[in-house]
């Protein structure tokens, strides 16, 4: 029980990375970015997600424009800002010296 | 049998039973407390609805109208409880600092949008300090210390440059201009406890800041003149009266016939521009004479040799008043020079303006 709390504050923390790498990959909506998380440990609730896809937007990492849809209303399509594109760089090479840091540790 | 409830989720029309629709109200009622204080929580309100709605989209059909009500609850039970964020909840415990994050994280990205405005939230005077601050991004007790500093060094120019300042720079009197005016997001709340958190502590600081002014620039008491220039000092009262005489001739002479002197300023320096560089000209003439008149008044004095100063320029300035009144009632230039500044300060005022405005 105590290492599945560790780990969850782990993901919690990686939650934004785990966003900017599916929104750097495509041009998506909310809902899309929820259903390629629920296949994975990142699994997260529209409660959550749509407060944070705020906050990255505000912090200017995100960017959305609306696009018709086929069937309901028009949706907010997300993708990077120049600056979510450098945060997302800089995520990529942290996680990797992270990564090369503990495997040193345990050497 | 249920009743069905019509409801509105961002523009779509659901119908939705009775029980479910307590639900979906509690849960969204839920949400709106939870972003309290968030500046994009209309937004994200909606973008929850519309959520919500694609949900009930997908469990109606042709033949089937209604949202039930255990479809309700499984729908709430998905979308799962709103967490505001990290920084975000902006409950009354934690208001304050958390608001401070938000605004610097909001203000970064909107920095263009920044308008200068007076401040009355938090103000002292006139709210310009606290405009400054807001629109340089400083501490306001900063600007207001700057202004003291400038006000002290130029004998009181600066204290005239506060009040032209107040009537040029426009009043944030809405809530919106409040926003652009620190290029914060618009949201009331955070504004005013913004506003009150810099007014407690910068008054606070501003009384500390001048304490410490003081000493340093010798309100002590512990030396004084030698007694030669002690003697002298009729004399340089003499030459002050001369010098302020004659740079009041000087200004009236610029205003009723535009010269000094046989001389005339250049065509583009307009005559409030003149008058200001007189006036800095005649500060710096007399500078000497007033540091003596300082070091003589506060020898052994202590504590009361401030008072002893300030009563002094009080008792100056009605006597300047009185001078001016008794000359303007007898002197037909004097009286013209006065009639003249309301039309010179207006001119001031707009090129201020025209200047702020680029």
């Amino acid at each position: 029980m105590a290492t599945d709390e560790k780990f969850a504050a782990i993901r919690k923390g990686l939650l934004e990375f785990a966003i900017l790498r599916i929104v750097a990959a495509e041009k998506v909506y909310a809902a899309d970015i929820r259903e390629r998380l629920a296949r994975t440990d990142f699994a997260t609730q529209d409660g959550t997600l749509y407060p944070l896809l705020s906050r990255m937007r505000r912090e200017g990492l995100l960017d959305y424009e609306w696009q018709e849809s086929d069937a309901g209303p028009p949706r907010k399509y997300y993708r990077l800002t120049p600056r979510g594109r450098n945060q997302l760089a800089e995520l990529n090479g942290y996680w990797k010296r992270l990564n090369a840091m503990l495997a040193e540790l345990g050497r | 049998m249920q009743k069905v409830v019509s409801v509105n989720l961002n523009g779509n029309a659901y119908q939705v039973e009775e029980e479910g629709y307590a639900v979906l109200a509690s849960y969204l009622g839920d949400a709106e407390r939870q972003l309290a204080g968030n500046p994009d929580r209309a937004e994200i309100l909606a973008d929850l609805e519309q959520a919500i709605a694609d949900r009930c989209h997908a469990h109606l059909s042709r033949a089937r109208t209604v949202v039930t009500a255990p479809e309700v609850a499984a729908i709430v039970r998905e979308m799962g409880p709103v967490d505001p964020g990290p920084g975000e909840d902006k409950t009354a415990a934690n208001g304050e600092e958390v608001a401070g994050a938000g605004d610097a994280r909001a203000e970064a990205g909107r920095e263009s949008d920044r308008r200068l405005y007076r401040i009355p939230e938090g103000a002292m005077l006139g709210g310009v300090c606290t405009g400054l601050a807001a629109y340089f991004q400083m501490d306001v007790t900063i600007v207001r210390a700057i202004f003291v500093i400038v006000a002290l060094i130029t004998k009181g120019a600066g204290i005239i440059a506060y009040i032209a300042l107040m009537f040029i720079i426009p009043e944030a009197s809405t809530p919106k201009e409040r926003a652009a005016a620190g290029g914060a997001p618009f949201n009331a709340q955070e504004i005013v406890n913004r506003a009150r958190r810099q007014y407690a502590d910068g008054r606070k600081r501003l009384r500390r800041e001048w304490r410490r002014y003081q000493r340093r620039h010798g309100w002590q008491p512990g030396y004084g003149p030698p007694p030669a220039v002690v003697a002298l000092l009729p004399f340089f009262a003499v030459v002050h009266m001369a010098l302020f005489v004659a740079a009041a001739a000087a200004a009236i002479s610029l205003v009723n016939r535009g010269e000094i002197l046989g001389w005339v300023p250049p065509q583009d320096v307009p005559i409030w521009a003149a008058l200001i560089i007189l006036f800095f000209v005649y500060q710096i003439a007399v500078s000497p004479i007033r540091a003596v008149s300082h070091w003589s008044f506060h020898p052994e004095a202590g504590a009361g040799a401030g008072w002893f100063a300030f009563w002094h320029a009080i008792a100056w300035l009605v006597g300047v008043a009185f001078v001016i009144w008794i000359a303007s009632n007898r002197l037909p230039e004097i009286r013209e020079f006065l009639q003249q500044l309301p039309e010179i300060f207006r001119e001031f005022v707009q090129a201020m303006r025209r200047l702020l405005a680029r």
